[in-house]
């Protein structure tokens, strides 16, 4: 299959190597730097490792943990794309940026009060490591991810999704499945009991569309490959000549034989053994038979036998179901099925050669770049606030990563480890470039946001914003699993969702949230009911009131200005005690601030 | 700490100057200042209001297809013309049907096409195919027009809602809603139906009307410092929209067509489609970009000509009285009308005097804008 791709994964393969000297080079130089670079931590948590920089002797960096190798390269990669003269990184977030930032970026949550005044108070040195693990091996960051990947896979308003699902999802994330075995149990959907179901749930959903076939060929190859080929649908895509229409219709070939059938009462995912995807591109009367071919090119290895009509077989069939339409499954040849189509199934028919499995065995392969390189992307965009490619789905050869290399060298080390979206996520956020300031830098224009010399300020996901609002506003205090939380808060999480859904993966406030963050009794009733603005209550001295609001909505501790202002406004509205607190807690809610990270 | 000492930022002086020194009421910041002169502006509508090189666009929906036949099309002694005759209008040899006679009077201003085809495009009433101008297809939403002009437009700063769809009737037969397009809610329109005002324009009873304007004084006071710290757009654009809720809850007025000027309401008389046309002048004129009206009930499969002399007779009188007010307060100059329905009806006449769906050769009207009045667009067969 190597041999056959087309020269996008040529390169690819081509760069490995001196990707590999380039990144030993830079670890020489930066274990002699050790100490100011790396925000000076010393020895203590240490793994054992043998890699070249642990080896060389200087244990007292993020270097010397051996999953962590990545983060300094990152780093290296972001920093040689800076202009020589004019480039000055922001310095590193303070400890209340990167404890807000990070608690939403790994399990989608604020940071409790207490939670960051034990981090802030924390004297250790590796703190801020030890915080990333922390949360990558707690119970949330499973729960967050499964959260992220189904916003991706099922659509920004799926949540919360059906719970064998995101049961299975968060299975998976927690025993850190690797990214290839969860699309392949995806993308094979095979029959099972109800409750383990839950990969069928993406096919499932994809086949009930009102146009199955485009449904599934346009999001299989946006979002498990990178590229959205819909245009290929009819004609060649005008600035990318291998988008033509066989790449889009050799991937729907893939699925034309999937279908639905329900048993028990449930919809499970069928395949037959023949059919073709036919089509007519514009401009043409031609009807052309798809073959099936991975979008660049490559084929899948032959159909050892090919499928022969047996006239005999196929006719007892039609004497069997003599109501069947001509191209009912019900009149293929049952001798090229593992379980044939019958009329009242209690298993979903499955062919001898299946073309789905065809794909997953060629598609999900270290060999096919586009594989890794499409969820890398995905997940620094979810970290870093934009792809490496943008748009995220339109990974084509005339649209260049913004770092080439350090998009390849993520992707390989990615499929060289098991594709752990977990090692991957980890060395993103040990990176100095995930952990600089958002705050803007002196002087003029901020620099190009693909520079990375400041932290980005990136709007919160629908999921993520109806999770931080129903904890901000109090009702989120620790003492409940997060599990439960997000059972206990089903409707309210759902309904914010649908509120803050822009219907767009873009940021677009529109008036109607606005309206109702102001006047909607429900997100009143959140605020009312949520329990801060009675704690706010509890506080006899302004002062502290107001450092607590902060704390519980902006994760921060107000400036003296805020602390002034809001001291004013608390004295003015003196008679009206508990109605001031709802305002300055409302406030804070629909604030910029709040809606984004940075 | 004495607050008033300790504080040196401009800002916050003359908030504390406006907002909390005051007299027990309630100050007005800069913010709210605005939506006094956006409360002048809905009580004193005037044509000058309109920027003039600002470009509007109105488009009068006739949901469930219009027959060209009994509107702008006629084909008076043909089998399949139908019992109604056609009229001269004020365009020389240009006959319309005679169940338009005031706009008859007013084809000037007009262009009619009469051979619009959008088989493949519509052909039932499910689909939004003439909305966006495409064929659906279930993987993209695609915007509508009126998204698209709203976006061209570039009405982001106005403090009216840039684009409010105008639902006549309750209930819309067969109509599929209009899901989120890729373009993203802020070109989604602001919803009436029924001459209901939107959702959550009311200020809840529980929260005063003082405490709504604190609230919104130091949402915007929070957010304008995290703004100025980060530079970030995305967040100014989240706080403009945020600020705008209040102006559009001053505009109520604006969006209620009983406290139209009285004159006007008798003028254009009881009928919903009439009513909405005029609610659509006043948004206009207050620097609304986009306004759809959506009429409907126009789907005759039976008594077809019963059915379209009523709709006609509504559609006569209201939209004659849109042309009179956009021609007489200079507005036509820039403002685009557009009439058209997701398909015509048939020429053949069904066993039940009806017409059914017909997307093979319908007529639109549209004028102003620039539109030559009096053109008329046809294939010659």
């Amino acid at each position: 299959m190597t041999t056959r791709h087309r020269p996008n994964s040529l390169v690819f393969l081509a760069t490995r190597s001196s990707i590999r000297a380039v990144v030993l080079c830079w670890s020489a130089i930066l274990v002699s730097l050790l100490g100011s670079a790396c925000r000076g931590e010393t020895s203590t948590n240490l793994v054992v490792s043998d890699s070249p920089s642990a080896a060389s002797g200087t244990p007292d960096s993020v270097l010397a943990d051996a999953d962590a190798t990545l983060a300094p390269m990152i780093d290296q990669w972001i920093s040689a794309a800076w202009p020589d003269t004019t480039a000055t990184p922001a310095p590193a977030a303070n400890d209340a940026e990167f404890v807000r930032r990070l608690y939403l970026d790994l399990v989608g949550r604020l940071p409790l009060p207490a939670e960051q005044k034990s981090f802030l108070s924390d004297q250790a040195p590796l703190k801020r490591r030890e915080l990333v693990d922390r949360l990558l091996n707690g119970e949330e960051y499973p729960i967050h991810f499964a959260n992220q990947l189904t916003t991706h896979l099922l659509g920004r308003t799926a949540l919360p999704a059906p719970k064998e699902w995101t049961d299975w999802l968060r299975q998976s994330l927690t025993h850190g499945k690797g990214w290839h075995t969860i699309v392949r149990e995806i993308l094979s959907a095979p029959p099972t009991p109800k409750d383990e179901s839950g990969p069928a749930e993406f096919l499932v959903r994809k086949l009930s569309s009102n146009d199955p076939l485009d449904g599934v060929t346009r999001d299989v190859t946006r979002l498990f490959f990178g590229v959205d080929m819909q245009c290929a649908r009819c004609h060649t895509h005008p600035e990318i000549p291998e988008w033509e229409p066989e790449s889009y219709w050799g991937m729907a070939a893939f699925f034309n034989r999937s279908y639905l059938v329900e048993i028990d009462g449930r919809k499970v995912v069928a395949e037959r053994a023949r059919g073709e995807a036919v089509y007519t591109p514009a401009k043409s009367t031609d009807k052309i038979t798809a073959e099936p071919r991975f979008m660049t090119g490559v084929v899948p290895p032959p159909q050892e036998a090919p499928p022969t009509e047996a006239e005999e077989r196929i006719n007892a069939r039609k004497a069997l179901y003599p109501e069947a339409k001509l191209d009912d499954p019900l009149l293929d040849n049952p001798d090229e099925y593992a379980v044939p189509p019958t009329e009242k199934p209690t298993a979903p028919s499955r062919p001898l050669y299946s073309r789905r499995a065809a794909l997953i065995d060629m598609a999900i392969d270290a060999n096919n770049p586009y594989f890794s390189r499409a969820i890398v992307n995905r997940a620094w965009a979810w970290l870093m606030g934009q792809g490496l490619v943008e748009p995220l789905d339109q990974l084509h050869s005339a649209n260049s990563p913004t770092h080439p290399e350090l998009l390849d060298a993520l992707s390989e080390d990615f499929a060289a480890h098991n594709y752990d979206l977990r090692r991957l996520v980890r060395n993103i956020a040990l990176s100095d470039t995930y952990q600089r300031s958002s705050v803007r830098l002196a002087g003029g224009e901020p620099p190009p946001r693909d520079l990375y010399l400041q932290a980005q300020v990136r709007p919160l996901s629908e999921y993520q914003m109806a999770v931080a609002t129903l904890g901000a506003a109090g009702l989120m205090d620790g003492s409940q699993a997060r599990a439960d939380f997000e059972k206990a808060n089903t409707d309210r999480i759902k309904e914010l969702v649908l509120r803050f859904d822009t219907g767009s993966d873009q940021f677009a406030p529109s008036l109607a949230l606005s309206l109702y963050l102001a006047n909607n009794e429900s997100f009143a009733k959140i605020i009312a009911e949520g329990g801060l603005v009675k704690r706010l209550l509890d506080n006899n001295d302004n002062e502290e009131l107001i450092r607590t609001a902060f704390a519980s909505v902006l994760s921060r501790a107000p400036d003296a200005d805020e602390v002034a202002a809001l001291r004013y406004y608390l004295a003015a509205r003196s008679d009206r005690r508990e109605q001031a607190c709802q305002q300055i807690v409302w406030s804070l809610l629909t604030s910029s601030e709040f809606r984004f990270n940075h | 700490m004495n607050p008033a000492k300790s504080l040196c930022n401009p800002r916050i002086h003359s908030m504390y100057r406006r907002h909390f020194m005051g007299t027990l009421g309630w100050g007005m910041s800069a913010a709210v200042a605005n939506f006094n002169s956006l409360t002048g502006l809905c009580s004193d509508l005037r044509a000058d209001n309109v920027r003039k090189d600002d470009k509007r666009v109105i488009i009068l929906y006739l949901g469930g297809g219009a027959s060209q036949m009994e509107t702008w099309d006629p084909k008076p002694g043909q089998p399949t013309g139908g019992p109604y005759g056609a009229i001269p209008t004020s365009v020389p040899g240009l006959h319309i049907s005679e169940l338009l006679p005031r706009m008859a009077q007013r084809m000037h201003h007009l262009a009619v096409v009469r051979s619009v085809d959008n088989s493949g495009i519509s052909s039932d009433h499910h689909g939004t195919g003439i909305h966006i101008g495409r064929k659906n297809e279930a993987a993209v939403q695609f915007p509508t027009l009126a998204e698209i002009c709203t976006k061209e437009l570039v009405l982001a700063d106005t403090q009216v809602p840039p684009h409010v769809e105008l639902q006549v009737w309750d209930t819309f037969r067969f109509e599929t809603k209009h899901g989120m397009s890729f373009l993203g809610s802020q070109y989604a329109p602001l919803v009436l139906t029924g001459g209901k005002r939107p959702p959550d324009m009311d200020r809840l009873p529980a929260v005063s009307e003082m405490d709504h304007a604190d609230r919104e004084a130091l949402r915007d006071y929070l957010s304008r410092r995290f703004e100025q710290s980060r530079g970030a757009n995305e967040a100014e654009s989240y706080s403009r929209t945020n600020g705008r809720a209040r102006g559009v809850m001053a505009c109520d007025e604006l969006l209620d067509v009983d406290r139209c000027d009285a004159a006007d309401l008798a003028r254009y008389g009881p009928t919903p489609v009439a009513r909405h046309c005029l609610l659509a002048r006043r948004l206009v004129e207050a620097g609304v970009g986009v306004v759809k009206i959506r009429d409907t009930w126009w789907d005759t499969h039976g008594d077809n000509f019963e059915g379209q002399r009523v709709k006609c007779a509504n559609l006569d009188h209201a939209l004659s009285h849109l042309i009179d007010d956009l021609v007489d307060r200079g507005l036509m100059s820039h403002t685009l009308l557009v009439v058209l329905s997701e398909f015509g009806r048939t020429p053949d006449i069904s066993a039940s005097l009806g017409r059914n769906h017909w997307p093979k050769a319908w007529s639109v009207v549209m004028g102003g804008c620039g539109i030559q009045g009096g053109d008329l667009w046809q294939d010659e067969c």
